[in-house]
C-alpha cells in the first residue's frame, strides 16, 4: 500500500467516526458501514475499479469513480436547491401573512 | 364606484418613499406601501398618511413585496391594482394615464414602457438600454411576449390579472416570471409609454446593470429545476 492509501483510508475512518453519531436506525448503521467498508476496499483493492469500468463500457477505474461522484454530486445539487426553494416559499408564505394580518395605517400597524 | 390601489415596494428607499407617496395622494386612489425589511422605519418616515402600511420582517425582495401588496389589495377589494416602484424614478402623474388606460377594458394588463416615447428612450443610459434590451429578447424566449421594454417597474392591471398573480420568483426574475404568468393565463397585455426619472441616487439605489445577472441565474436555475 501506498502512503496516499493510508490517508485516504485515515479519511475514511475518521468520516465513519465523525458520522457515526447520526446514525440512529439499525438499517441506516448497516448501510453506511457497508459503503463506508467498500470505499476502503476500493482504497485496497484499487484495481477492481478498472474491471468494473471495463465491465461497464469504461476504460479506467478513476474515470468510473470520477463519473460516479459527478452523478453523485449532482443529485445532491438538485435535492438541496429543491429544499432551498421549499424552504424559501415557507419563510415568504410566514412573513407575508405576517405582514397581512398586521396591516394598517402606518401610526396603528404594530409590526 | 371602482376602486384603484397603487402597491408601492420599499426596500430603504429613505430618501423618497415619504415624496413618492406623498406625490402619488393627489389622485383618487388607495395606497399600499410594502416596507420589504428596510434598516430604517419605514412607519415612522409614513406615519401620518392616509395609507394602508404593511412591513416584511425580512427582506425578500421586489417580486415578493408586490405579491404581497397584490393580494392585500384584492383582500380590500380593488378592482384595478397598480404597481409603482418607491423609488422615485416613475413619474406619479402618469396615473390617470394607467386608470383610463386599463378602464378602457380592452386589456388585462398594461405595462409602462421606456421605449415607446423617442424622448423617453433618448434618457435612458447606453448600457442599461442593452442589457434591457437582452432582456426583451429572453422574455421572448419565456414568454412568447415582445414588448418593447422589460423590468419596468410600472404596470396597471385589473382584478382577473391580480387574481392570476403567484410570483414564485421572489427578487427580480418576477418580472420575467409575469410574462408566463400573463402567457398561461391568456391575459390581453398592452403598453403604455412611461417616464423614468435616472437621477443619481435612483441608479445608486435602483437595480444595477450587475443585477442583471442574478437574475439570469434565477430564470436559468427556474427553467432547469422548476
Amino acid at each position: 500500500m501506498t502512503f496516499f492509501q493510508y490517508i485516504l483510508i485515515a479519511l475514511v475512518l475518521g468520516l465513519l467516526f465523525v458520522y457515526a453519531r447520526y446514525f440512529k436506525l439499525l438499517y441506516q448503521r448497516l448501510f453506511f458501514i457497508l459503503l463506508f467498508c467498500t470505499g476502503i476496499y476500493l482504497i485496497i483493492f484499487h484495481e477492481i475499479t478498472n474491471d468494473l469500468a471495463t465491465f461497464l463500457g469504461i476504460t479506467r477505474g478513476a474515470d468510473l469513480i470520477f463519473y460516479t461522484f459527478v452523478l453523485f454530486s449532482f443529485f445532491i445539487y438538485i435535492y438541496l436547491f429543491q429544499r432551498i426553494r421549499i424552504l424559501e416559499n415557507n419563510v415568504v408564505r410566514l412573513v407575508r401573512e405576517d405582514a397581512i394580518k398586521n396591516a394598517g395605517k402606518p401610526d396603528q400597524t404594530n409590526s | 364606484m371602482e376602486k384603484t390601489c397603487i402597491v408601492v415596494p420599499c426596500y430603504n428607499e429613505k430618501v423618497t418613499i415619504r415624496k413618492v407617496v406623498k406625490a402619488l395622494l393627489h389622485h383618487p386612489v388607495e395606497i399600499i406601501v410594502i416596507d420589504d425589511g428596510s434598516s430604517f422605519d419605514v412607519r415612522q418616515e409614513l406615519s401620518e398618511l392616509p395609507i394602508h402600511f404593511l412591513r416584511h420582517k425580512i427582506n425578500l425582495g421586489q417580486g415578493a413585496a408586490l405579491q404581497t401588496g397584490t393580494e392585500y389589495a384584492l383582500s380590500i377589494s380593488a378592482d384595478y391594482i397598480i404597481h409603482f416602484d418607491g423609488d422615485g424614478q416613475h413619474d406619479p402623474d402618469i396615473i390617470p394615464d394607467l386608470i383610463a388606460a386599463i378602464k378602457k377594458g380592452d386589456k388585462d394588463i398594461i405595462m409602462g414602457s421606456r421605449f415607446m416615447d423617442k424622448e423617453i428612450r433618448s434618457n435612458i443610459p447606453f448600457l442599461r438600454s442593452v442589457i434591457l434590451k437582452g432582456a426583451i429578447f429572453i422574455n421572448y424566449i419565456k414568454s412568447g411576449i415582445w414588448l418593447t421594454d422589460a423590468h419596468n417597474g410600472l404596470r396597471v392591471m385589473n382584478r382577473r390579472a391580480g387574481e392570476c398573480l403567484k410570483f414564485r420568483e421572489t427578487r427580480m426574475a418576477y418580472a420575467t416570471e409575469l410574462l408566463e404568468i400573463i402567457s398561461n393565463n391568456k391575459l390581453r397585455i398592452g403598453e403604455i409609454p412611461s417616464k423614468v426619472l435616472y437621477t443619481e441616487y435612483s441608479l445608486e439605489k435602483g437595480q444595477k446593470n450587475r443585477d442583471a445577472i442574478h437574475v439570469l441565474i434565477d430564470i436559468f436555475s427556474k427553467t432547469l429545476f422548476p
